[in-house]
């Protein structure tokens, strides 16, 4: 178990630090990303652009330089999934024709996206169970 | 028990705030932050209209290209040109736009009547093109909001 839930973090981790890393450098494509939901009110849009890699950068780090908080930053993963999912499932179900805005891909979303995230979502879950402390 | 809530519960604080600290501290030293205006999803056309600039529906871009009235520009890349593109378009990446003008620049009169598009209704590549061959004199190109999303 302890193995399980040390490779769900490095997946994990791998995961948020690269997909936050590609957002910052390319911060406008990520708000028009975001805005491409249609999902916010347009004032939250740049604020959560600036806000959501970073949040992901430091979780991702989190989950390893600091045991005590290790809980911590996989709730917050595991939320973070749980909210990309429902927008992604909720954007397909409206018929929008965007790109997922999930790691810097500009290609257009379908359900593979989904299937993908509900991945992602799984191991983050095994994670939060079995990766608890360091 | 009670002890490890709390961690967990500070552990949520402390990752926020340095989050939300790290996003500011970005924002004030970017050189060019974003800008609200130009995420929302109906800029492009905001701006278009307010320029000035003509839109083409879907129906009046098949009846375009069924008369030839007007000159269709891609204003995308090349290899996205390469890719697929609306009948009759010619490439003028507004990306390379000093190395692309020149190669259509011959068969162009001032007020010649030009259709552009790149993408979708997100993307700004046909509206910017727009604006360059306005600086380069040609005044009559309309655009085609939709783009490749709206043709296909």
């Amino acid at each position: 178990m302890k193995k399980a839930g040390l490779l769900c973090r490095l997946l994990i981790a791998g995961l948020f630090l690269y997909s936050g890393g590609v957002k910052i450098f390319e911060m406008e494509t990520f708000a028009l990303s975001i805005s491409g939901y249609q999902l916010l009110p347009e004032r939250l849009v740049v604020p959560l652009a600036y806000f959501l890699p970073w949040l992901e950068i430091w979780c991702a780090l989190a989950l390893w330089i600091t045991p005590p908080f290790r809980k911590s930053a996989w709730i917050l993963i595991t939320a973070m999934l749980v909210v990309f999912t429902l927008a992604k499932i909720s954007a397909l179900q409206r018929g929008l024709d965007i790109s997922c805005g999930c790691t810097g891909s500009e290609d257009p979303m379908t359900w593979v996206d989904v299937g993908i995230n509900l991945i992602w979502l799984s191991v983050s879950a095994v994670g939060l169970v079995w990766d608890r402390r360091g | 028990m009670k002890e490890s809530w709390s961690t967990t519960f500070t552990g949520i604080f402390v990752l926020l705030f340095v989050s939300t600290l790290s996003a500011w501290m970005f924002e004030s030293l970017s050189p060019t932050p974003v800008r609200a205006e130009r995420v929302r999803p109906s800029w492009v056309r905001e701006e278009a209209i307010q320029l000035g600039v003509e839109l083409v529906d879907l129906e009046q871009l098949k009846q375009i290209i069924d008369t030839g009235s007007h000159l269709i520009l891609d204003a995308r890349s090349q290899e996205e040109y390469d890719q697929g593109h609306i009948p009759t378009a010619m490439p003028v990446s507004v990306k390379e736009f000093e190395q692309s003008f020149p190669m259509i620049a011959p068969i162009l009169e001032p007020d010649s009547p030009l259709v552009v598009y790149c993408g979708g209704p997100l993307c700004d590549d046909a509206l910017l093109l727009v604006k360059r061959l306005r600086d380069a004199g040609y005044t009559n190109a309309s655009l085609f909001l939709e783009g490749m999303e709206g043709w296909e």
